[in-house]
């Protein structure tokens, strides 16, 4: 024991237990020596200081064994432009986080690095925000996948930049994507073997479809549905066969009769007799059929039974102008037919989904109304709306959402609609709502009533207006709260104008951030 | 007149969270309604919820804020925002003389200034020299007394064990405390009550509460005789127990001029006081100055120096065998981007400064080090820096940013600014490149 841990040892005991021991070797030794007369308290607490100063001042630095970890490949890529780093200063005190994807974006374009301060943060975000993780990983950079790879929490950025590395592979060369998949397929944990699957929706063909056959024998659910829904997209595959043959007996379709004079003949109205299937056998959940309804299903179509559910998913891997053709009727005369069916909400439903997977135009514009007015169809809106020519859209859209019988249950669904749809909106969508916005402004007497669908509608155009937009908007919206007059709700229409004005203002100067300095 | 600071810098001035986003929502053009800006001033009328809009003025040179709304927070929102506007839109603000209720206030603050560098000629107070001199005498008293129980205390500690110490409830730490208070003895109080969390410190806490008790020790042993003492010795010890220097007799006494930069603030709890600790580095005289400012419950630290600015400054010393504790005399208007200046090349370099104030001033707490070049590590959960030739200094636990410091090293070199406290390196900022980073964030 050195003197110090002697010194320890009797402190910790106490100098009634145990006597204090002074010898050290040399000039310490020296010094202690000086205290020797004084009692054994002060002897010790004597020691401590000295020896406790000399530990300090005396000793070397501690020595790290280890080697130094090799550092970040070099990334010669410019900086962020230093206004777009304060843009994401601003975001980061916790405002406008709305921004921050494009932001992302915008850095991703600009080819610049991302702020080195900012790259754990972004990286943590990630890790707690799924949604946000591919931008993420995007701007990482090689400094950002040399961080990630030290944090097990940032994993997913080597994931992502694989599954940025695997979809490239798959746009140059199909068939060796595919065969490096299939070579590799056994050693991939699942999470990585469903984004696989699903990157093979880029240039998908026949050729795949003995891989994705098989991928149905897959133990992980997410990736036999992924694998159902791209066999389901390719007509000849088996997969298509049998789901045609399982659901064709399902529907039996009666058309109408006219009526007639002579013989008089009332007529008939044409029908659809349903039969939906009355198991879910290990068949059928091989072919990407869930046999228990999943929590956000449930919570929007409780009422169609595990049956009703059962046919949904069916008739979603179906193309629906399938039905439309054997049936000889439009997509709006069949919905008709089923309007007082029982099993359809299970059959509309069922036809949204096949109408977004197969991105049918007739059969979207067809359901878009019912989409806006009705509970019970699935959060199929952004879908649809995604490849409908964006001039019907904009008109059923901007229709439900100005128009003077507009219903007041289904505002706030249209104003979720407008701000669901993704960053940008066109220049047509955006100029509508801008005109409807100000015919707003003219004509409302800034009250309650009218406010939640301004304020929605307004938000909503500040995060997703595109960039060319902006300085317009800000323009016009800055003269806009004086004029509101007084009264006990203007407070409200002024905040939500001018934070929607601080919004535009910190987007349009992050677009020329990255214009200017890029 | 563009902002001298950057939003971030303007941000990091914020009190709280709150201000910072409230500060934001008002820089917008729409929410003044006059704007202007001279040489040095920047100045707007902010519409608030009642009807006169309230006056809002910055002197850049400080920066200082006033503003004539009732917010208890330092700088307020409307300062805040304003400053914010301007770093993002000095096209906004007309160039012009300042209107008479900025020009006053900056004729009041110029006027202080001065009134500051004259501080000497003070007006003579008539002084009772007799009763301040039975004052002196009782306090002396009551200080003595105080040491001799605090010597006891000690002995009858150690007689003990600290194993005993240990089992001993808080009020053991604190009601000594509350005598050496009482006592007139508030340095000795607080050096106390640093002690009463120790022993449930986890591993080494016995070394550790063995070196403070022998430095407790060493302090009473050393004012039993002050009197043989040179004078910068006699002054540590009596900061050390808690005589407190008059701050215009400070500043009356010859300062020191340089070029400072601002390397770092850490704002610490202590008894009930929030204590913000500003690092200043004198680019020519090549010391350290260290700032202090206290704050009570509630109470803002008006603090304006801003990390990552340096300043041409006057700056008078503490008296002590190593002084570090300083004041500002007078100070120019700062600027934004600090040269790269560190200090020490190695780690064992820093160590063998470290050492040798530890000789002069035995009781130090914080020592500054700027680093020169070194890596951030992990090893085994817990951070590191290291040099090239393998010497180490372990980081903090509480420090929050290792992530961002190793961001920034990517695996190379990088200069860092921090506290040592002899365990442990606490970085409060990195130079990179092009800027240094201040490595706190703003005060919850």
């Amino acid at each position: 024991m050195d003197i110090w841990e002697r010194l320890t040892s009797t402190a910790v005991l106490g100098t009634e237990r145990q006597t204090v021991d002074l010898a050290a070797e040399g000039s310490l030794g020296a010094m202690l020596a000086k205290l020797h007369g004084q009692d054994a308290e002060h002897q010790l607490l004597g020691a401590a200081a000295v020896v406790g100063l000399y530990r300090r001042a005396g000793s070397a630095p501690p020595v790290d064994g280890a080697p130094i970890p090799a550092p970040a490949p070099p990334d010669d890529r410019p900086d962020c432009p230093p206004h777009a780093r304060e843009c994401l200063a601003v975001m980061w005190s916790r405002q406008f986080g709305e921004a921050l994807p494009e932001w992302l974006a915008l850095l991703r374009e600009s080819g610049a690095r991302a702020p080195e301060d900012y790259l754990p943060g972004l990286l943590e975000l990630g890790r707690q925000h799924g949604a946000l993780r591919k931008a993420i990983a995007a701007v990482a950079g090689e400094r950002g996948k040399w961080l990630a790879r030290q944090h097990p929490g940032w994993a997913y950025v080597a994931g992502e930049t694989d599954a940025a590395d695997f979809a490239a592979l798959r746009r140059r060369d199909p068939a060796r994507a595919r065969e490096e998949l299939a070579a590799e397929w056994p050693a991939l944990d699942p999470q990585t073997r469903e984004s696989r699957v699903k990157a093979l929706a880029i240039g998908l063909s026949m050729d795949d479809e003995p891989f994705l056959e098989s991928a149905l024998d897959d133990k992980r659910k997410e990736v036999r549905l992924a694998a159902a829904d791209l066999l389901a997209r390719l007509p000849h595959s088996r997969f298509a066969g049998r789901m045609r043959e399982r659901l064709e007996p399902l529907l039996a379709f009666t058309p109408a009769k006219p009526a007639r004079v002579i013989p008089p003949s009332p007529g008939s109205k044409a029908r659809l007799d349903i039969t939906p299937p009355d198991s879910c056998d290990k068949v059928l959940q091989r072919d990407g059929i869930q046999a228990k309804m999943p929590a956000d299903v449930q919570y929007h179509l409780s009422d169609i039974g595990e049956k009703g559910w059962w046919l949904l998913q069916m008739l979603g891997y179906l193309p629906p102008d399938y039905w439309s053709a054997r049936w000889g009727q439009t997509p709006e005369q069949l919905l008709a037919i089923v309007q007082g069916n029982d099993w359809r909400d299970a059959v509309r439903n069922g036809w949204t989904q096949a109408t977004v997977r197969f991105r049918d135009q007739a059969w979207a514009k067809a359901l878009y109304p019912l989409t806006l007015a009705s509970h019970s169809i699935l959060g199929n809106w952004t879908d649809l709306m995604n490849f409908l020519p964006p001039a019907y859209w904009e008109e059923v859209t901007v229709k439900a959402l100005f128009g003077k019988q507009a219903d007041t249950e289904m505002l706030p669904r249209v104003v979720g609609l407008l701000s669901a749809y993704p960053y940008p909106w066109s220049a047509q969508l955006t100029a509508a709502v801008w005109k409807r916005l100000q015919e707003l402004l003219k004509t409302t007497t800034f009250r309650e009533d009218m406010w939640t669908l301004f304020s929605g509608s307004l938000t909503a155009f500040a995060e997703k207006a595109p960039a060319s937009f902006l300085p317009e908007a800000i323009d016009n919206l800055r003269g806009v709260p004086s004029t509101i007059p007084e009264s006990s709700f203007r407070h409200y229409w002024v905040k939500t104008i001018e934070s929607a004005i601080s919004l535009l203002q910190l987007r349009l100067t992050m677009h020329q951030a990255f214009n200017k300095d890029g | 007149m563009a902002a001298i600071l950057t939003v971030e810098q303007i941000l990091a001035l914020a009190p709280d969270v709150g201000a910072a986003k409230a500060g934001q929502g008002l820089a917008n053009k729409a929410k003044w309604v006059t704007l202007g800006c001279s040489d040095g001033a920047a100045w707007g009328e902010c519409s608030g919820s009642a009807g006169t809009p309230y006056q809002t003025r910055i002197d850049l040179s400080g920066p200082a804020f006033k503003c004539s709304c009732p917010s208890r927070k330092f700088p307020c929102k409307h300062g805040l925002g304003l400053y914010l506007l301007l770093a993002n839109q000095p096209g906004v603000f007309p160039q012009g003389e300042p209107p008479a209720w900025v020009a006053a206030w900056l004729a009041g603050r110029a006027k202080r200034e001065e009134k500051k560098v004259a501080a000497p000629e003070a007006e003579p107070k008539p002084v009772d020299e007799k009763a301040q001199a039975k004052r002196a005498a009782k306090r002396q008293d009551n200080v003595t007394h105080g040491l001799e129980e605090l010597d006891r205390w000690l002995c009858d500690l150690v007689r003990q064990g600290l194993g005993a110490a240990r089992a001993q409830p808080r009020s053991f730490w604190e009601n000594t405390a509350k005598r050496m208070v009482d006592a007139q003895a508030s340095g000795i109080a607080r050096l106390v009550r640093q002690m009463a969390d120790i022993p449930s410190s986890g591993e080494g806490w016995q070394e550790r509460l063995l070196e403070r008790l022998g430095r407790l020790h060493l302090l009473l042993e050393r004012y039993k005789r002050i009197d043989t003492l040179p004078e910068p010795a006699r002054a540590d010890l009596r900061a050390l127990i808690g005589f407190t220097q008059s701050q215009e007799e400070l500043l009356a006494g010859e300062g020191i001029a340089d070029r400072w930069v601002v390397l770092g603030q850490r704002v610490q709890r202590e008894d009930r006081l929030r204590v913000q600790r500003t690092w200043l580095w004198g680019v020519n005289t090549k010391r350290a100055a260290l700032i202090l400012q206290y704050a009570a419950g509630k109470e803002v630290i008006q603090s304006l120096l801003i990390s990552g600015t340096r300043l041409d400054a006057e700056v008078v010393f503490y008296p002590g065998a190593y002084p570090l504790r300083a004041l500002i005399k007078t100070q120019q208007t700062p600027e934004s981007m600090p040269p790269a200046s560190a200090a020490y090349a190695t780690v064992a370099e820093a160590y063998k400064a470290y050492a040798g104030a530890l000789t002069r001033y035995s009781w130090l707490e914080q020592f500054p080090m700027a680093l020169e070049a070194v890596y951030p590590v992990q090893r085994e959960g817990r951070w590191i820096v290291r040099d090239e030739a393998g010497y180490l200094l372990p980081v903090a636990p509480d420090f929050k940013f290792p992530w961002e410091l190793l961001a920034f090293s990517g695996g190379h070199p990088v200069s860092l600014f921090g506290e040592w406290d002899g365990d442990h390196l606490m970085p409060l900022g990195v130079w990179t490149k092009e800027r240094f980073v201040p490595l706190t964030a703003i005060e919850d």
